[in-house]
């Protein structure tokens, strides 16, 4: 499996894959990191995005690999089934106070910029609250809101769009 | 006959297109059926040295791409008059040209160029036996420049042309800033702040990043730019002299610093900043920084921009569920919703005379450059079809820049509509996505 999903990132890498890949999305898009990678990663274009999630400064073990949240077109709330994940990102900080996190909200491209980095920010803000309830404090957060000016996808499918509809929590130094 | 006419536009453009490089060039797709016939005539030439640039063919260029002119094909042209002496009138009025250009250039040695131009009215000439002595000359002009001043010349040329033959201030002179954003296989992005002629030529970058930069907003005296960078991993608005290079940090609250929009006395932005909660707009004071917030409550309020009389400001907002524009007037704070048709409304900004707005408007999904008339309400779609974005209006009001995306290339593009839609062109850019237009002011730099 290991293997298999090297080798379609190799392949992406070297055919530089902008258009869609393999099976569409059906249904609800806000979910987890692990659908993209065993389902969507043919579609991602900008694995180096990616990559730099996994290899941050922060915990890589078990569900706090998980670093990105998905969300449906023009809404921000926090899918329920994500809940759990960011209560242990909650828990992984408040056990290390030395840890600072980075939430980063994203949009799919459709209209105009700087409406999507409010839109952007509201996404981030709607993460931010998650752990600021389980009792983070303050300085170990902040959110910065990257609107539709950093896509990991490219393409004008459905499924291109719900990619970047997404937070990525980003541990920094 | 209209497809005609296109076609005649597009042979002419390739026919007086230089093999200069210029990273976008302007394709014109759609002329208006009443364009004025001109012929310019090749300048002559005196001097030994090669002209390092061909000024008729410029001038050529910035009047066929204003759509407002049909250029006589320069083949067709079999009398090359350099003064008024060896102007026959009627040779003109057979081709059915209304207005003649023709000029010299002479090269002094330095490096230096005097150049001539002179600009008659063929109807005119055989008006001339009439009580008040019509003279058939509009304009007649010399200047002596140096060689990186040509290209600039030209345009100023092309300017005087257009303002005496349609009554409106010419924009050939004028720049544009625009964001680039560069892809390459197995590389990060780069993101560059981009300045260049109106036309595409002769751009820099005076910002590149690793990280978004967004925004750009010049200043009322074309002097700066402000804009928004995350290079900091974090949004961050800064003004940055076009000259010098040099700029300011403005503001780099935590959350959106972003959307900068001047006011026309050129000492206040206006801003977004979340800092309190949501986005909303505020007013930032270039001298001094006093800062003071103009928009309230949690939902989102973006994209300011000022009334040329910089008495009112008008914004998006989606306090009525989605994005629509509204106008506060500074002085009495008064609000009032300026947008009824369809369920998105964006970006929007002023058209000079005051009487209509420019913005995003969707129409059953699909994102258009459009303008309403604001004392009728009326929304026209100018551009339509594609995903376009961040339309930017011209400092004479007549024409409007905007990013369109081309799906086919999965590129972003910039492309040109006039304000009564009959003027469209594209430009073609190769290099990478292109994003975020904004029109300088008629004295950029």
């Amino acid at each position: 499996m290991k293997k298999l999903f090297c080798l379609s990132c190799v392949c992406v890498l070297l055919f530089g894959c902008a258009h869609q890949m393999g099976a569409i999305h059906n249904g609800s898009v806000a979910g987890t990191a692990a659908m993209v990678q065993t389902q969507g990663l043919g579609e991602v274009s900008d694995l180096q995005a990616l990559r730099s999630l996994q290899t941050d400064a922060g915990p890589h073990n078990g569900i706090l690999a998980v670093r990105s949240f998905y969300f449906a077109f023009d809404r921000y709330n926090v899918a329920s089934q994500d809940y759990a994940i960011i209560q242990a990102h909650a828990q992984y900080l408040l056990q290390h106070p030395q840890k600072h996190v980075v939430i980063e909200g994203n949009t799919d491209i459709r209209g105009s910029r700087e409406y999507n980095i409010a839109l952007g920010q509201r996404r981030a803000n709607a993460v931010e609250s998650i752990l600021r309830m389980q009792g983070v404090p303050k300085n170990q957060v902040r959110t910065v809101s990257y609107g539709a000016e950093k896509p990991i996808s490219y393409g004008s499918t459905e499924t291109a769009y719900s990619l970047n509809r997404r937070d990525d929590l980003r541990y920094e130094d | 006959m209209k497809l005609i006419k296109i076609i005649i536009c597009v042979v002419l453009l390739c026919v007086l297109q230089t093999s200069s490089y210029a990273i976008l060039n302007l394709e014109l797709t759609k002329g208006v059926d009443r364009a004025i016939p001109i012929a310019v005539v090749p300048f002559q030439f005196q001097g030994n040295q090669q002209l390092p640039l061909d000024i008729t063919t410029i001038i050529s260029q910035d009047l066929q791409n204003s759509g407002r002119f049909k250029l006589l094909d320069v083949k067709a042209i079999q009398q090359t008059p350099s003064n008024m002496n060896n102007v026959d009138f009627q040779y003109w009025k057979d081709k059915n040209v209304d207005d003649l250009v023709f000029g010299k250039i002479e090269s002094f040695g330095n490096n230096k160029y005097k150049i001539s131009f002179s600009l008659l009215n063929i109807y005119k000439h055989f008006k001339k036996k009439s009580f008040f002595n019509a003279s058939p000359v509009l304009a007649k002009k010399t200047y002596v420049v140096t060689a990186k001043d040509l290209r600039k010349l030209a345009h100023k040329i092309s300017d005087i042309i257009y303002e005496k033959l349609t009554g409106e201030r010419g924009i050939f002179s004028t720049k544009i800033a625009y964001i680039l954003v560069t892809r390459m296989l197995n590389q990060p992005r780069k993101y560059s702040l981009i300045i260049s002629d109106a036309d595409g030529y002769n751009p820099r970058a005076i910002l590149t990043s690793s990280q978004p930069i967004m925004s750009p907003a010049w200043s009322p005296n074309g002097k700066s730019i402000a804009y928004v960078s995350f290079e900091n991993r974090r949004a961050a608005l800064f003004v940055s002299n076009v000259a010098t290079g040099k700029r300011r940090l403005i503001t780099n609250f935590p959350g959106i610093n972003g959307a900068p929009a001047w006011s026309p006395d050129g000492k206040h932005l206006a801003v977004v900043l979340s800092k309190n909660g949501g986005a909303k707009i505020f007013l930032v004071g270039l001298h001094g920084g006093k800062l003071s917030q103009l928009t309230n409550g949690w939902l989102v309020d973006t994209e300011p921009c000022f009334s040329p009389d910089g008495k009112s400001i008008l914004f998006t907002s989606d306090r009525a569920g989605s994005p629509q524009i509204y106008l506060r007037d500074l002085a009495s704070g008064s609000l009032r919703r300026l947008t009824f048709v369809g369920n998105y409304n964006a970006r929007a900004s002023f058209t000079s005379d005051k009487k209509n707005i420019i913005m995003l408007h969707r129409d059953q999904g699909s994102f258009n450059i459009a303008i309403q008339d604001l004392q009728t309400g009326v929304v026209t779609v100018l551009a339509g079809a594609c995903d376009n974005q961040s339309p930017s209006i011209a400092p004479n009001g007549h024409m409007v820049i905007y990013a369109s995306h081309d799906s086919k290339n999965d590129n972003g593009l910039l492309a040109l509509v006039s304000t009564d839609g009959k003027v469209r062109l594209s430009l073609p850019e190769t290099k990478g996505e292109v994003r975020e237009p904004a029109w300088g002011p008629f004295n950029s730099k």
